[in-house]
Order: structure tokens, then C-alpha cells, then sequence
């Protein structure tokens, strides 16, 4: 649990940084073509009001009503976070059939299903619809693997 | 326009396709929005890459009736089960679920579908009429109006969206720096990319859109511990209101209706604040208004007539000026640029036949509903019995499939996850995120027209305030702002 106060006045203090590093990424913008009003001009702007807002919130949380909040994510959603980093990174090697299969039964374990029978199913099937909408249908590459053409499912499913 | 009304009608109706396909969407959107906790924005959001697949004025009705569809599920839910699927359903609540409560279930669904179709159709037929001559006067407007109008809607949302009016200001300004990388559209060189190819076009609306919306309602949905909503298992079949009723509340249906389109022709008055006001003003002319918030049918009436007059008349500033004045009509503009159509006054010079054709397809998509409630709403309903464990993934999966397909880029994944923790965080901390679609998808036209406005005027800030239309919005910025900020203070002391 974490006190909202702290949490905003954090949370405000790196969006002012966020202005200032606006601002002076504005400002560094150069003027190649002498355009009267530049590239830069908008973005300088735009950290500036940023600055200067968060500024105000700054001193209006302090005197906000302070309670707790739960700001850390639960262990199954922090797995399943970790899962689609992973599914993300597997995608190149294991291709969209077997990286989705394995995230889905993943993400559903962790959603709170425990039958790996209902799992097993409930993955294919869905992988299967997305397979079918997405290529068949719409005929949207899906992401292929190294691993699957080493298999040869790359002709199986995508051929 | 009524010729070309009927062609769009006749075109529509001809096309199997294009029919099979408004149900599908109708359907698609009743479902998502039948879910509590995930809404209007969600579900256009979700589904909007298939419509992306289509052609631009199919794939602009798709959406459409994706975004009534949903609108219509949420009321649907607030009756039966006394949680509103949506926010704008959160008057509809207070007189629809007492009706169920007292064994009126069928009359309470037939109450909603039949305002809810009345409102939009209502909306739809305003839209309709009304935009080509505000198209018409918009046709006058220069830069410096568009600066003023955006401004006037990009403060007004952010000033309405979230507990705290410089909350709402820091979410438009990240917004609108969000959409200062990539290339200025104005000297062709890129910015802020650090030298990251995919940058170089800005982010993905589609990535962006479902990362700050869709990411943090599955979290929402895996942090709360309910498996599945609780759901009677009672066979519902709507009862449609009779002459008998339609005399008594057709002035009912008329004020609502009114007060919906009027509303969501509004910048930043949304859904929900029409359904409230005509709530408040049913109560108001009503001869017993005790028995609202008890189950009477004239609550509603307003609340779902109303907040489905909302969708249609949101549309009007969307389309005439190309100004969106909340979260879901910001994203109907991103589209409409995205399909290659640019919103604004020149759009009904040159796309008139397009106009008439959405048009039409809202009107239909209306009728779809009403055919497939009045069928299938039980096993419509049977969705809030699907659990969490199928749920969650199969969402998942969509969201990461509909960006994928946009352009087959894995930044494109990472960039919705990315934006996806931002909201989660920015949420926790009371930060609304509408402002932040809006100021996204408005950032490069306020940028365009401020910048040609400051060229014409020779940097002079003043030019703003030197033609008589700028004078109007201007004095129209003030009166909202300051609206909106004694209604907060009243709110504050209360």
C-alpha cells in the first residue's frame, strides 16, 4: 500500500521533468530553413505549460486528503506481464501458432483456470479463430518463426 | 440530402454485405458494452483494426455501429444486473433496475431498447439535416478559429474529465506532445525521433488507443477477484411499449431525445451528463416525481434516450468542423484520417455521397440493434456468464492481434505496452486519459493551424481576437470555462 499523496507528488514531479526535458529538446531544435515559426516552437511551448501546471498540481496535492492505494500489481498479473514480455521476445523464434498457444494457456493459468485439459483446449480453439479472422480472412501476415519453418508448419500454416 | 439519403439507403440495403456486416458490428459492440467495466471506448478501440481492413465509408459505418452497439449493452446490463456496462448507463440504473427488481424485466429491456433506438435515431436524423449548414458556416473558418475551436475543446474535456481541472490540462498537454514526434508536417523533418525508424511517422493511433484504453481494463478485470457477474437464468423476451404508452410519454421521448443531441454536440459533455440532465429534466416536468429512482418508466425513457441521442449529436462537431468533443468521437476522427477522409467543412464539398452513406448506415445500424435485441438477447446476455480465465486472454489476444495487423510491427506491440503501464499508472494517480486521445489526435492540426495562423498574422498573438467569428468562439471559450468552473466549485462546497 502506498500513500496517494507521495504517488502524485512523485508522479507530478516526473511530468515536470518530463516539460523541462520538452522544453529543451524544443529549444534545440534548430531553425534549418529560417521558417518563421520553427518545429521547435510548438514542442518549447508545450513543455513550458507543462512546467508550469505541474507546478501548480504540485502545491495542490499537498494539500490533497492523503489515504492509501494498492499501486503494486497482484503476483498473477505481474506473471502474466512477464509472459507476454517473454511471448513478445519468443514471437521471431517460435512464430504466432506456438507462441500463442503457450501465452494463452499461460495467461489463462494465471487468470485463475487450472484445468489443463480446459486450458489446452480453450487455446487451440482461439489461436485457431485468430488464425483463420486474421489470415485467412483479413490476410494479415502473421508472425512466422525460425522454429516453425525448421518444423516446416511455415507451408502447414502459411504456405 | 434526402436524395442522397435514399441512394445511401438503397445502396446499403441492396449490399448483403455490407448488412451481414452491420450486424456483426452491432452485435460485436452490444456484447462488449453488455460487459460491465469495459465501455463505449473499449469497444471501439478493440475492434477498430478489423475496420481498418474495410473500405473507408463501410469501415466508418462498421465503427459506428460498433459505438452504438456498445452504447445500447451497457443500459442493457445496468437494468438487469444493477451494474451499468457503461458510464453513460449510470442514470438508466436508477429507474430501469428497480423495474426488474419488481418482476417487470421484459417491459424494463423492451423500455431500453425502445428509448435507446428512439434517441439515436432521433440524433442520427439531426446529424443528418443540421450538419450540412453548420458545414456551410464552417466553410469561413481560417486558422485562428480552428486554433480557438480546438483549444475550446481540448480545455473543455479536460476540464470535465477528471476530479482535478490541472489534471485534466498536464493529460491534454501529454497528449499533444505525444503527437509532436515524427515529422512536422509543415518543414517535412522529422522530430524527437532519436533516430528510431518507426518514429519517423509518430506513433500508431491503433498501439496508442489500445494501450492507454484497453491494457488497463484487463488489469482492472484480473485485480478484481469476481469470476463472472451474477446473472438470473430467466428466459428474457422484451415487451415493446404500446400506443397506450407512446401517448402518454412521447413528449418524454421528444425532450430527451433533444437534450441528448444538444449535449453531445458539446465539447466535453458527455454521455453520461446528457442522461443526468435529462433525467433531472423528465423529474422536473414529471406529475409524480416521487417515483423516480423507484422504477418509473419515464426515468428510463430520458436516461436512454438521451445518452443515444449523445452518439449522434458528438458527431456533429466531428464531422462539420473535424473537432471532436470527447474520447470515442477523437478516435471516429483518427479513423476518418486514417481512411483518408479529413473531417471538416470541405468534406461535405467533396464526400457528400460518403456523409450520406454514414449517415444512412447509422440509422440502419439502429434497426440492427432493435432486430437482434428483439432476437437475441438471451444468449447476448449469456456473455456476462463467460468467464474471466477465457475472457481475459481471448481480449488480450485481440488487442495484440488488431495492432499487428495495422502494419505488421513489433514496435508497434511494444508501443502499446508501453502505453498501456503509462495509463495504468497515470489512472492510479486520478489522471483522466481522454485528454490524452484527444490532445494526440488534435495535436498536429492545432499545431498546423497555429502556425499558419501566427505566419498570416506576422507573429502577432493578437490577430486572434480581429475577426468576428475568432470573437464568438473566443467569448464562447470563456463562458464554458468559467461554467465549468462554478459547476466544480458548487460540486467542491456540496
Amino acid at each position: 500500500m502506498f500513500s496517494i499523496r507521495t504517488i502524485n507528488l512523485f508522479g507530478t514531479f516526473l511530468l515536470f521533468l518530463y516539460g523541462v526535458v520538452l522544453y529543451y529538446f524544443g529549444l534545440k531544435i534548430e531553425n534549418q530553413n529560417n521558417w518563421m515559426i520553427d518545429r521547435g516552437f510548438w514542442p518549447k511551448w508545450l513543455g513550458l505549460l507543462l512546467v508550469l501546471i505541474t507546478i501548480i498540481t504540485f502545491f495542490q496535492t499537498l494539500k490533497q486528503k492523503n489515504y492509501k492505494i494498492k499501486l503494486k500489481l497482484s503476483l498473477n498479473t505481474s506473471f502474466i506481464v512477464v509472459l507476454t514480455l517473454t511471448a513478445f521476445y519468443l514471437l521471431n523464434f517460435f512464430g504466432y501458432a506456438l507462441t500463442t498457444i503457450f501465452w494463452m494457456f499461460g495467461v489463462g493459468y494465471f487468470a485463475g483456470e487450472k484445468s489443463v485439459k480446459k486450458l489446452l483446449v480453450f487455446s487451440l480453439v482461439v489461436v485457431f479463430i485468430g488464425y483463420i479472422i486474421f489470415w485467412q480472412i483479413l490476410s494479415v501476415q502473421l508472425p512466422l518463426g525460425s522454429f516453425e519453418k525448421y518444423l516446416g508448419l511455415d507451408f502447414f500454416l502459411y504456405g | 440530402m434526402i436524395d442522397s439519403l435514399f441512394l445511401a439507403f438503397q445502396t446499403i440495403l441492396s449490399s448483403p454485405y455490407i448488412i451481414t456486416l452491420i450486424f456483426a458490428s452491432v452485435l460485436s459492440g452490444v456484447i462488449i458494452g453488455v460487459l460491465p467495466g469495459l465501455g463505449v471506448i473499449f469497444g471501439i478501440v478493440v475492434l477498430l483494426p478489423f475496420t481498418l481492413q474495410l473500405e473507408p465509408e463501410v469501415g466508418i459505418v462498421s465503427l459506428m455501429s460498433i459505438f452504438v452497439g456498445s452504447a445500447i449493452g451497457g443500459g442493457l446490463t445496468a437494468a438487469l444486473i444493477g451494474i451499468p456496462g457503461t458510464p453513460m448507463a449510470v442514470a438508466t440504473l436508477l429507474d430501469a433496475h428497480p423495474l426488474v427488481k419488481k418482476g417487470n424485466t421484459n417491459y424494463a429491456i423492451g423500455l431500453v431498447i425502445f428509448s435507446s433506438i428512439i434517441g439515436g435515431i432521433f440524433s442520427a436524423l439531426v446529424l443528418a439535416f443540421i450538419s450540412p449548414y453548420l458545414a456551410e458556416i464552417a466553410l469561413n473558418f481560417g486558422p485562428s478559429e480552428y486554433v480557438l475551436l480546438i483549444t475550446l475543446g481540448l480545455t473543455t474535456v479536460a476540464f470535465v474529465s477528471g476530479k482535478s481541472i490541472f489534471k485534466g490540462l498536464i493529460a491534454g498537454l501529454i497528449g499533444l506532445s505525444i503527437a509532436t514526434i515524427g515529422t512536422d508536417l509543415a518543414t517535412a523533418e522529422t522530430r524527437f525521433t532519436f533516430g528510431i525508424v518507426e518514429l519517423s511517422a509518430g506513433f500508431n493511433l491503433i498501439a496508442v488507443l489500445l494501450g492507454l484504453f484497453a491494457i488497463p481494463e484487463v488489469i482492472s478485470l484480473l485485480e478484481n477477484k469476481d469470476k463472472t457477474f451474477a446473472l438470473s437464468k430467466e428466459k428474457i423476451k422484451p415487451v415493446l411499449p404500446n400506443y397506450k404508452h407512446l401517448k402518454t410519454y412521447w413528449v418524454s421521448y421528444l425532450r430527451s431525445s433533444t437534450i441528448g443531441t444538444a449535449v453531445g454536440a458539446l465539447p466535453g459533455a458527455g454521455a453520461d451528463i446528457g442522461s443526468f440532465m435529462a433525467y433531472s429534466q423528465a423529474k422536473r416536468f414529471s406529475k409524480n416525481p416521487n417515483n423516480f429512482g423507484k422504477g418509473d418508466p419515464e426515468g428510463v425513457i430520458a436516461s436512454e434516450s438521451a445518452n443515444n441521442a449523445v452518439c449522434g449529436g458528438a458527431l456533429i462537431p466531428t464531422l462539420t468542423l473535424g473537432i471532436p468533443g470527447d474520447a470515442a468521437t477523437a478516435i471516429i476522427v483518427g479513423v476518418l484520417y486514417m481512411h483518408g477522409l479529413a473531417p471538416g467543412p470541405e468534406l461535405f464539398l467533396t464526400q457528400s455521397n460518403t456523409l450520406a452513406f454514414i449517415y444512412a448506415g447509422l440509422i440502419l445500424a439502429y434497426l440492427a440493434i432493435f432486430v437482434i435485441l428483439m432476437l437475441f438477447i438471451s444468449p447476448i446476455l449469456s456473455f456476462l456468464r463467460l468467464p474471466k480465465t477465457q475472457m481475459i486472454p481471448t481480449i488480450l489476444l485481440l488487442c495484440f492481434l488488431g495492432v499487428w495487423a495495422i502494419q505488421t510491427s513489433y514496435f508497434d506491440l511494444w508501443t502499446m505496452l508501453g502505453f498501456g503501464f503509462l495509463s495504468y499508472f497515470l489512472k492510479k494517480m486520478d489522471y483522466p486519459l481522454p485528454p490524452i486521445i484527444l490532445g494526440f489526435i488534435l495535436g498536429p492540426l492545432f499545431e498546423q493551424n497555429l502556425r499558419r495562423a501566427m505566419t498570416i498574422s506576422d507573429g502577432d498573438i493578437l490577430f486572434f481576437l480581429n475577426r468576428p467569428y475568432t470573437l464568438v468562439i473566443f467569448a464562447l471559450l470563456i463562458l464554458v470555462l468559467w461554467g465549468v468552473y462554478s459547476a466544480l466549485k458548487i460540486n467542491d462546497k456540496k
